[in-house]
């Protein structure tokens, strides 16, 4: 396949290494992993995906690793070609700094910090012995050209609506363009078979993961949404083999089912939805839990949407199985790059109806100009139903958590 | 008339299940005990009003022409299982069709035992009232262990035995199954040739039809009279002129056609394409067709509107000049040409792939009927009918039921998709919009993926074999309703039933 990239203006690959940005960033998943400890009931083996998230590079390499980016590639891909998946996006707010040696001061932080975390020589990135980037967004599209000088990289083009109608048949070409350029990377053959275990692997874990979001819906307490997260986001963010993730997940789910029937909760109920939260970037999340409001469901693309919805095959052959993958990963998805912003809607209404919300949250990452454009008519439809909804747009400093925390109390009283 | 045949021919009435389902909907559509008392009442109004018309004996003559051997099935099997809510009277309700059951197997086993010394084996004998009654409690026992795709196959399976090899594995007496062994030697399959088959269902007065394409080219006769474009062309060769000059014949040979019409609408109007779907043995031979091409991995083809658009035409105009030539019959000369053309009986199935591969299924391949000459309409008889086998082949390999797409039968069928009984509808809050009701459509449907402002999604092209429900991954979003009670609904996988803690 040809490289997506012309070699002609290639650059090497930056690097910058700075001890104290490093001892930063370490920081800020410890104050992260002190500050979720707070949580009353948690399951015991928290630290099991605390540790997955903060230190992925600690675990065993036991084959190559594909760096993804954004919530629009399907993992299965990687799986199937002999790889494990690690989605990078990345949430330190130490990584954003380093990150505007190369991006402009006005390009969105989890661009700025995953792109940082490239120029560590020790981090997950670089680690990495290829990258896929969706262009869902400008800042993602052009940084797969950047990311190009670092690592092999491929960028999956995303259809302008998700009319599935119209674009299955381009985007599932895409994909085995896709698997191609993984499996001569590789050294594998794209076939059917290794795609349809890999599937049947990550719906286990869609399974697992609706199951976790059924428990939360009925009783929040029985697993804080930091927690939910730090759960889902240990099977995404790290190269741990799936099958542990699931058996310590189902731990965890187990351990949760049983703590339900104790804690009845009267707090308010948020559905929160809006940009991508990436550990350690759970600032948002402390206010909101520490405050006294239980997230009971989400729409973000690093929390539940992120591997709730299974794929869906019927037939046996590849081109199927990459036209289900499709439709599970860009067709089912709720992110704001596509025209119609319908989908997101109807699943906030559906959520604040089936899990009996009081109010919505919209987290507005700032510099995203996405969701900001979408947040006008999420409000007009949410007050036009008269559901309380607050729109907080932050980006990953610690410094506006004070008034964040005053409009988040705000906001709580009046539900 | 005694009050058990009054009974049985009120439950035969095709109308029965048709009020009742009418009753369900209405009720359902307001609720409240009162609607439902009220409901009820229709149907005993109902019932009451056809049992005093049973009372005059011309009425009665043209109401038997109504009935048919598998209502009580449907009335009494059947509605129950769909609608009886699932508590512990649905339990009880199930000892029903164990009962019916064991009745049918007791009916045939006695048959089998009174067979006189010295007959051969004669497969089973058993009326036809009973093997529905038998079938629909099977299917009814089953139904609550399967999941929906393993029941629709199921369902499949043993209505393509019953129609395919019905006309000779379930016939309705030793006499009929010997008359119809007489048949079989003697008959000579040819294009002109009407008489080569003689379904179970017929009798003096009425013909059995189901929706969809139920052929009774197939061995001895298959088991019902056959499907709506069969009726429609014996509709057309009726010569109404003599009809009007009271020709007691064709007065006869009308009013059967009439009634059988009446029943297949009520049919239609409560199954609509469902009868596709779950029933139509052209369908279940090319799902064997794409059975095989699953096993080897093959991909499909995805229609593309323009593929969409020559079938549907293709397929209307098929039926047009078949139906076309169907009337010129009854202008045929002494020696059965019109315009100097020779045409068969009933063009249309001597064109459809229905009348080839239906008794090559149930025969083998020595069921294939002989190629008609050139001289039938230039060889549109001979070349016509290969090319639409073809094209019945060539759909079924490489398009799921793109076939379907072309079926002049199942468009009628579709005509009550929307509007009749059955209904498709989604719920856009919950629908994630990824297609998966797309990926498992046979008919390769977009728009219940599409739609995200609708609750009724039915659509002209839907068989209603509810794999869309099965695999849509998002609980209560898809559902399929009869009479507007839901009857399969779609679930989270990890969800093996609705769970009633998932309330705060």
């Amino acid at each position: 396949m040809t490289s997506q990239f012309d070699s002609v203006y290639r650059l090497p690959p930056a690097a910058s290494d700075n001890p104290g940005n490093r001892r930063k960033q370490q920081f800020l998943q410890e104050e992260q992993i002190r500050r979720q400890a707070q949580v009353a009931a948690r399951p015991s083996n928290m630290a099991f995906f605390e540790h997955a998230l903060s230190a992925p590079t600690a675990l065993p390499r036991r084959r190559p690793r594909v760096g993804l980016f954004c919530n629009l590639v399907p993992p299965e891909l990687v799986m199937a070609a002999g790889a494990d998946p690690v989605r990078l996006d990345c949430g330190n707010a130490a990584a954003a700094v380093h990150g505007e040696e190369i991006l402009a001061g006005d390009v969105c932080p989890l661009s700025k910090a995953s792109l940082g975390m490239f120029l560590r020589s020790d981090s997950m990135a670089a680690a990495c012995d290829a990258i896929v980037v969706a262009a869902s967004c400008d800042a993602k599209k052009k940084m797969g050209e950047l990311l190009a000088d670092f690592k092999p990289t491929y960028v999956m083009a995303v259809p302008p609506e998700q009319d599935h109608e119209r674009h299955a048949a381009e985007v599932t070409r895409d994909l085995d363009r896709l698997g191609r350029f993984l499996a001569a990377r590789f050294g594998t053959r794209p076939d059917g078979g290794a795609l349809r275990r890999a599937i049947e692997l990550t719906n286990a874990r869609s399974r697992l993961v609706a199951r976790l979001q059924d428990i939360r819906i009925v009783h929040p307490r029985a697993l804080g949404i930091r927690d939910f997260f730090t759960i889902v986001q240990a099977s995404l963010f790290s190269p741990l083999p799936l099958e542990d993730w699931l058996a310590q997940a189902g731990a965890a789910a187990d351990e949760a089912a049983r703590a339900a029937d104790e804690r009845r909760s009267l707090r308010p109920r948020l559905v929160l939805t809006g940009a991508p939260m990436a550990w350690p970037n759970f600032k948002v999340l402390n206010v909101l839990e520490e405050c006294g409001a239980d997230v009971v469901a989400d729409t973000l693309c690093t929390g539940a949407q992120a591997c709730l919805d299974p794929v869906v095959c019927d037939e046996r052959g590849r081109t199927a199985l990459l036209r289900a993958l499709a439709g599970r990963s860009v067709f089912g998805a709720l992110c704001p790059c596509f025209i119609s912003q319908t989908r997101r809607l109807h699943r906030v209404l559906d959520l604040c109806a089936t899990a009996h919300a009081r109010g919505v949250v919209h987290y507005l990452l700032r510099l995203c100009q996405l969701f900001d454009v979408e947040n006008y008519r999420l409000e007009k439809v949410l007050k036009e139903r008269r559901i309380p909804c607050l729109a907080l747009r932050t980006d990953y400093s610690q410094e506006d958590t004070e008034q964040l925390r005053v409009r988040i109390e705000a906001f709580l009283e009046t539900l | 008339m005694t009050a058990l045949a009054t009974a049985g021919r009120t439950l035969s009435s095709v109308f029965l299940p048709l009020a009742i389902l009418l009753a369900l909907a209405a009720a359902r559509r307001r609720p409240g005990r009162l609607r439902t008392a009220g409901a009820a009442g229709a149907v005993l109004l109902f019932v009451a009003a056809y049992a005093e018309a049973l009372r005059a004996p011309e009425l009665s003559r043209w109401l038997y022409r109504l009935e048919s051997p598998f209502v009580p099935a449907i009335a009494l099997v059947v509605l129950p299982a769909l609608f009886l809510p699932r508590t512990g009277a649905w339990r009880a309700f199930l000892l029903v069709p164990a009962a019916f059951l064991l009745l049918a197997l007791g009916a045939i086993v006695r048959n089998l035992a009174a067979l006189p010394a010295g007959t051969r084996f004669a497969w089973f004998l058993v009326h036809p009232q009973l093997l529905a009654l038998g079938l629909a409690s099977f299917l009814a026992l089953a139904g609550r262990l399967l999941d929906v795709n393993r029941f629709r196959t199921l369902v499949r399976i043993s209505t393509f035995l019953v129609l395919m090899y019905g006309g000779f594995a379930f016939r309705q007496s030793l006499a009929d199954y010997q008359a119809m062994k007489g048949r079989r030697m003697t008959a000579t399959a040819d294009i002109a040739n009407l008489s080569e088959t003689s379904p179970v269902l017929r009798d003096a007065d009425r013909l059995a039809y189901l929706p969809a394409a139920p052929c009774r080219f197939s061995a001895d006769g298959g088991y019902v009279q056959g499907c709506v474009m069969e009726l429609l062309q014996r509709g057309l060769q009726i010569n109404w002129r003599r009809v009007a000059a009271g020709d007691p014949g064709e007065a006869a040979v009308a009013a059967i056609a009439l009634a059988a019409a009446a029943s297949i609408l009520a049919l239609a109007f409560a199954g609509a394409r469902w009868w596709c779907g779950w029933t139509c043995p052209l369908s279940a031979l090319g799902d064997g067709i794409d059975w095989a091409r699953r096993r080897l991995g093959l991909p499909h083809v995805k229609t593309t509107p323009t593929i969409r658009a020559s079938y549907l035409f293709s397929g209307l105009s098929f039926g047009a000049v078949g139906l076309l030539l169907a009337s010129a019959v009854p202008h045929l000369d002494a020696q059965g040409r019109v315009l100097g053309c020779r045409i068969p009986l009933y063009p249309f199935c001597k064109l459809c792939p229905g009348q080839q591969l239906c008794p090559v299924a149930a025969r083998g391949l020595a069921g294939y009927p002989p190629l008609p000459g050139t001289d039938w309409l230039f060889g549109l008889f001979r070349f016509g009918a290969l090319a639409l086998l073809a094209l019945f082949v060539i759909s079924f390999a490489t398009g799921r039921k793109l076939w379907c797409r072309f079926c002049p039968m199942g468009m009628v069928g579709g005509l009550f998709n929307r509007g009749g009984l059955l209904a498709l509808r989604k719920q856009p809050l919950k629908c994630n919009g990824c297609g998966a009701c797309n990926e498992v459509c046979p008919m390769d449907i977009h728009s219940v993926a599409r739609d995200m402002e609708h609750e009724d999604v039915s659509c002209f092209d839907c068989v209603y074999c509810l794999k869309c429900v099965a695999a849509c991954p998002r609980t209560d979003c898809l559902r399929a309703e009869l009479a507007g009670h839901p009857v399969a609904v779609s679930r989270t996988p990890h969800l093996a039933a609705p769970t009633e803690e998932s309330r705060p």
